[in-house]
């Protein structure tokens, strides 16, 4: 379940969309706040981390390791298999969001996007966490 | 969401990086690197900028880079990238390069048919057409030329220069009136300037300061029959970059023009660079600072001035 001090990780391989989701994460409230620049570091950082992250949200196309391929090392984990993940991505691409929903993504969010609408998806993705 | 002003000049920066990886990885594909090698580079240079710039609500640049980005994965699967597809897609580049400025542009569709004859006719059409002292709409040519500005009042120089340099790959852009250049320079943004010392109202030296008042990094060379020496010792003192001597020898005019230009690329690499690693640095300060981490922060703060003093001394490098 998140609360305010919920660990957030945010993996994008460009600092300007880190800083806006990081951003858009602090308007709702939310203080610890992670980055890592692609999908590899987000490993990184998920499997290094002491406390383990809340929620991870992360871009889709990134080099080295792209964010469907983070997602699905994540679930695989036994660890970390059940983090929150929601996934950015520029287009809401049919054949996309079939691989992101099938690679076990818990949101989805299209660029651009608002505070409002990224705080509504972490709200669904809290809501189907407490249905489960 | 609202962005800072700060916030928005942070993005320009990356963006122009991301920008200037893009076009190497175009201009590999020329050097003859594969499609397949350079694809992510320039993929990822159209994605990223589009996305952020629409969170921005810069909604011209997304729409550009939105174009771009669809247009290249059109060609994804093809083995090679057709030359009037790399001039697009460098022209594009160029586009969004003015975008970020704040220039009003506008994107230009791709036409194959039309790309292909352009490249084929590039050349003779740059030598039948002659040089319009004075204007802003150059002759239509594939993007990523150097861009020359050659100001002097004696048409018949700007005509001479003009035939020398555009056959041979430079984009040129004649005035016979150094004040129209001067306001033009922000818009065209030459790659370098030849200006004629002596000209009425604003001389050779003025149309100097006047660019190193603008604070850009562009190689200024002269144009002389007989330069005074009281002249040349300002003109050094201001960072002149060559004096190109009438009348002219073809080897010396396209050495040098090609010199500054590969000066010019390599100081707006050299700029980009320092400004990003600023850029990543002050991302990294609060925290450094949060952790106390004081000696680190010394270190980095003496490498990153240690960087600008070499840029200081490239800039006096002719």
């Amino acid at each position: 379940m998140f609360d305010l001090t919920t660990k957030i990780l945010i993996v994008d391989d460009m600092l300007t969309m880190r800083k806006i989701v990081a951003k858009a994460c602090r308007e709702m409230g939310f203080t610890d706040i992670t980055e890592a620049a692609d999908g590899a570091l987000g490993w990184t950082k998920i499997s290094e981390s002491e406390t383990p992250f809340g929620l991870v949200i992360s871009d889709w196309n990134m080099p080295n390791c792209t964010g469907v391929e983070l997602l699905k090392r994540v679930r695989s984990s036994q660890k970390y298999g059940k983090t929150p993940f929601i996934l950015v991505t520029a287009e809401a691409e049919q054949k996309q969001i079939v691989e992101a929903v099938k690679a076990g993504v818990s949101g989805y969010v299209v660029k651009p996007f608002t505070t409002l609408t990224l705080s509504a998806q972490i709200e669904s993705v809290q809501a189907k966490l407490k249905a489960a | 969401m609202g962005f800072s002003e700060d916030e928005i000049a942070e993005f320009k920066i990356e963006a122009c990086e991301l920008l200037d990886q893009g076009e190497r990885s175009l201009l590999q594909l020329d050097a003859g690197s594969a499609f397949s090698v350079e694809y992510d580079a320039i993929f990822r240079s159209f994605h990223s900028i589009k996305g952020a710039a629409g969170m921005m609500d810069m909604h011209a640049l997304q729409k550009h880079m939105h174009e771009l980005e669809n247009l290249l994965v059109e060609q994804r699967a093809k083995s090679t990238l057709a030359k009037p597809y790399v001039n697009h897609f460098l022209e594009g580049i160029d586009i969004c390069r003015q975008m970020l400025q704040g220039h009003d542009v506008e994107s230009k569709p791709f036409n194959a048919a039309q790309e292909e004859k352009m490249t084929e006719t590039a050349t003779s059409a740059a030598v039948a057409a002659p040089v319009r002292a004075g204007s802003l709409t150059p002759t239509p040519s594939p993007a990523a030329k150097p861009k020359i500005m050659i100001i002097d009042d004696e048409r018949s120089i700007v005509d001479l220069l003009s035939e020398i340099l555009k056959p041979r790959g430079f984009d040129v852009y004649g005035f016979s009136s150094p004040e129209l250049a001067i306001a033009s320079v922000a818009s065209i943004s030459p790659d370098v300037i030849l200006t004629d010392i002596m000209m009425p109202v604003l001389s050779g030296l003025d149309v100097l300061s006047k660019v190193r008042e603008m604070g850009l990094d562009l190689p200024v060379v002269f144009i002389s029959a007989h330069a005074d020496k009281n002249v040349l010792l300002q003109a050094i003192d201001k960072g002149i970059y060559a004096v190109l001597e009438k009348p002219f020898h073809l080897a010396a005019v396209l050495e040098i023009c090609r010199n500054a230009v590969e000066k010019r690329r390599l100081l707006n690499l050299v700029n980009s660079s320092i400004n990003l690693l600023i850029y990543q640095f002050s991302d990294l300060d609060d925290f450094l600072i949060s952790q106390n981490k004081q000696d680190i922060r010394n270190v980095i703060d003496r490498g990153i001035n240690e960087l600008l003093d070499q840029r200081r001394q490239l800039r006096n490098i002719s």
